[in-house]
């Protein structure tokens, strides 16, 4: 069981690359990476609300629970 | 970096090296001094500024040499435990003080310490013995080292928990 973390596809989806979401979310584009290579332990409300601000989504969309 | 901690940290590891050659120093003394005890006798009465055993060369040149043994393990030991130190605080960084390295060390540095403990005990065992049986003053060690290994024990375990946190909180985005 394990939190998968979709923010690659989300990215994708709205066409925006690493660097444009770390300057709108300002959080360092190592952090980014380690959040979206499923490396975090954990993630702050305020980096999640920020990245959903930002990707126009819910952190459904970004986060999933798989068994 | 505070520039006080700085001066301070690069100052202990001045001093830890000093007390590292200083006791490679009083090891190697006492293991020449004996070499010379073992043809002139009279030798044992200042193995090493003012340390007399000539008591138990008297008495018995094995029970003699076996002290001897564990002066200079003693010494030895030390000497690795201000070894360690001096990797110790050349290895800490104030900024992110807890690293597995400074773990390893500390939890060698606990080992050590308990090694001098159980020495100090055989040591003192062995030269009460001898009080009882031969009638020879004994100068046992002291004994204080499980306290000390003890709390660098603790210590290790507090960096370790450090260690899983500092990760923890370098992984929260």
């Amino acid at each position: 069981m394990a939190i998968i973390v979709h923010l690659d596809v989300m990215m994708a989806k709205r066409k925006m690359s690493l660097n444009e979401l770390s300057e709108r979310v300002e959080v360092t584009l190592s952090n980014l990476s380690i959040l979206k290579n499923g490396k975090a332990k954990a993630v702050r409300f305020s980096t999640l609300s920020a990245i959903c601000n930002a990707l126009d989504c819910q952190p459904g969309d970004i986060l999933e629970y798989v068994e | 970096m505070n520039l006080k901690t700085e001066k301070l940290l690069k100052l202990m590891r001045f001093l830890a090296w000093i007390a590292f050659i200083g006791l490679l120093i009083k090891a190697g003394a006492i293991i020449m001094s004996f070499g010379v005890s073992v043809q002139n006798p009279e030798a044992a009465t200042n193995l090493y500024q003012g340390m007399d055993l000539s008591r138990y060369a008297n008495a018995s040149f094995a029970h003699y040499t076996i002290i001897v043994f564990y002066y200079i393990l003693l010494y030895l030991l030390q000497a690795y435990i201000a070894l360690f130190i001096t990797k110790l605080l050349s290895a800490i960084n104030i900024e992110k003080p807890f690293t597995q390295t400074v773990v390893d060390l500390l939890n060698k540095i606990g080992y050590t310490i308990l090694a001098v403990w159980i020495l100090s005990i055989i040591h003192n065992a062995h030269v009460i013995g001898l009080e009882k049986y031969a009638e020879i003053d004994a100068a046992p060690f002291a004994n204080e080292y499980i306290f000390l290994a003890g709390i660098v024990y603790v210590l290790a375990q507090l960096f370790k928990r450090g260690v899983v946190m500092q990760t923890e909180n370098e992984l929260t985005v």
